[in-house]
């Protein structure tokens, strides 16, 4: 505000000037000039007066607009400035950028060469383990078959296969997790309590959980718990997985709740259970590949199904959490993004 | 009536032990081979009408056994013994008429292979190294995954496609449930439900038009599973669905 003072004030310096020599020259009635008079018939006194008024104007009219062009200019100058300024910032910003998606491709690029060796380890674990395996399960069976053991004997190889047995299946979910990293996504809006109810029905089908009861809380007031964005059949395999450890690792006497409900912008599965707990130090490391915990004595398992389960759920761009309690229970907390959300 | 003659190759010996007097029992003639080379020696000499090969074999590996026939012109049906899922695909397009995911059930296996020979035909590039499978006015382009209908493009899910191309390859085959979520979602029954399979078949028939009731592709065999009821034939066609 300060330099448009300066600028009125250069203007009007000399209109004042002016108007003062206009003043003194009537105030003071300086004689008549006869030889202008004579002339010009023009009163000196009154031109003068007019000089006064038109040199002020003129001399402002030429430092203001002098003052204009200059500010004009500056101005101009100014704003090729912050222009300069803005693209500076904006390559800058863009630089960041680059930095960053370089870093996170980087990331990325990283991630997916260790998912490749975790899938080259897992396939050539399948060969090295399988093909023995194969060939044990075959002497086994043809020496139960043969019937040329003692009863006691007998039960022996019967132990035996069945441990071979679990390791096939081991292999299998080994392949089954592979399977995962290459997997082709189908993402579409999904009602996630139709797949909790399918998930339900899946797993009391199964001859061991056969008459267990879970519970299905769905929010519906103040609205339904909006629709999910996911791939049905992976959804299925995953809460497949939670219910049926929820089953697995509790008494018929516990109590399994499964709730969905909707929070910030994702709906949220929570698979809970009245079972023993997770032991605090085994919570951070429940969803890496083949460890087993403390409760590992529990029922039996490969040490795979929650690492798929994560899997599935970092697909869906999605989050799992877990919260134990020892003698109180689990709760496994999944959140997937709304199916709005992707619109 | 001469019995159908079978060269099985692996490596493992006990294996070969079990399945061949098994194979022998269920009424074909076996001769066997324990590694890539002796296989192809094989192949040569006895002339069998069907090769169970194993991936895994020493000197030269059983995709490398199947690419030296093909290339040669030889079109012996070919059935992969694979130990892991992710290699039968690539074998299927290399020339192989089908595979079974070790461990097989051997009554499986027998009838895995009666399948094939229905199939196949003598001297033919088996089904999968055409680019479109064909039955009536039902073309599928499988590689780039076009299906088109009365030569209208349809549009299907790509699980959906996938199921539809394994039950046309395995035409007039009655597929359990069971086997074709191992085969197609690489998932066992026993972490993941069948009724995945129901939804996609259900979505198949409702896009095909086809009716359960009096199916022209995919029929419901009750208690076993379903069945691609048409004939499937290999041919060439572009990418709108015109056959050339």
């Amino acid at each position: 505000m300060r330099q448009y003072w300066r600028h009125l004030l250069i203007i009007a310096l000399p209109a004042v000037v002016g108007s003062g020599i206009a003043f003194l020259a009537t105030t003071n009635n300086i004689p008549p000039n006869n030889l202008f008079k004579i002339i010009l018939e023009i009163d000196l006194t009154a031109l003068s007066f007019w000089a006064g008024i038109l040199l002020s104007v003129a001399t402002g009219s030429v430092i203001g607009g002098w003052l204009g062009i200059v500010r004009w200019k500056n101005r101009h100058v100014q704003q090729a400035h912050v222009e300069e300024q803005a693209t500076a910032r904006q390559a800058l910003a863009q630089l960041r950028i680059e930095e960053q998606s370089a870093a996170q491709q980087a990331l990325g690029e990283e991630r997916q060469t260790q998912a490749a060796i975790r899938q080259r380890f897992r396939e050539n674990l399948g060969h090295e383990l399988g093909k023995p395996l194969d060939a044990i399960c075959v002497q086994i069976n043809r020496s139960i078959e043969a019937e040329c053991f003692t009863p006691e004997q007998r039960a022996r190889l019967e132990s035996i296969n069945q441990r071979v047995q679990h390791l096939q299946k081991f292999i299998k979910g080994l392949h089954q997790l592979t399977q995962l990293e290459k997997w082709e996504m189908e993402k579409v809006p999904l009602s996630l309590p139709e797949i909790l109810e399918e998930a339900q029905a899946f797993i009391v089908s199964l001859p061991e959980y056969a008459g267990r009861m879970v519970s299905l809380n769905v929010q519906k007031v103040p609205w339904m718990a909006p629709p999910a964005l996911g791939d049905r059949d992976l959804l299925g395999i995953a809460f497949n997985n939670l219910l049926g450890n929820a089953i697995k690792f509790s008494a018929e006497s516990d109590q399994v709740e499964v709730r969905v409900r909707d929070e910030a912008r994702t709906v949220v599965v929570e698979v809970a259970d009245t079972g023993p707990g997770i032991p605090a130090e085994d919570l951070p490391h429940i969803f890496e590949e083949l460890y087993r915990g403390e409760n590992r004595h529990l029922a039996p398992g490969s040490g795979l199904g929650l690492a798929m389960v994560r899997r599935v759920i970092d697909l869906h761009a999605g989050e799992i959490s877990v919260n134990s309690l020892a003698g109180k229970g689990t709760v496994f907390i999944v959140r997937l993004p709304l199916a709005s959300a992707a619109q | 009536m001469t019995k159908v003659k079978l060269l099985v190759v692996d490596d493992e010996v006990v294996l070969l032990s079990a399945l061949m007097p098994f194979l022998e029992r269920s009424g074909f003639e076996v001769v066997s081979a324990t590694d890539g080379e002796q296989a192809l020696e094989r192949v040569a000499k006895a002339r069998p009408d069907l090769i169970l090969l194993d991936i895994q074999l020493p000197r030269v590996n059983g995709r490398e056994v199947l690419r030296r026939l093909r290339q040669a012109g030889n079109w012996t049906p070919i059935i992969m013994l694979t130990q892991i899922q992710g290699e039968a695909s690539p074998a299927l397009t290399e020339g192989a008429d089908d595979y079974v995911t070790k461990p097989y059930n051997k009554d499986e296996l027998v009838a895995r292979i009666q399948a094939v020979l229905r199939r196949t035909q003598q001297g033919q590039p088996p089904l999968a190294s055409f680019p479109c499978l064909v039955s009536g006015d039902l073309i599928l382009r499988h590689e780039s995954r076009q299906v088109f209908l009365a030569k209208q493009a349809v549009t299907l899910n790509i699980r959906s496609i996938e199921v539809l191309k394994y039950l046309m390859l395995h035409f007039q085959e009655i597929i359990s449930r069971a086997r074709l979520l191992e085969e197609v979602w690489g998932f066992s029954a026993e972490v993941s439900s069948t009724r995945v399979v129901d939804v996609r078949i259900a979505e198949l028939r409702k896009t095909l038009g086809d009716d359960p009731d009096k199916p022209r592709f995919i029929e419901t065999v009750i208690g076993a599973g379903y069945r691609f009821i048409a004939h499937v034939e290999g041919q060439k066609c572009d990418n709108t669905g015109v056959i050339y």
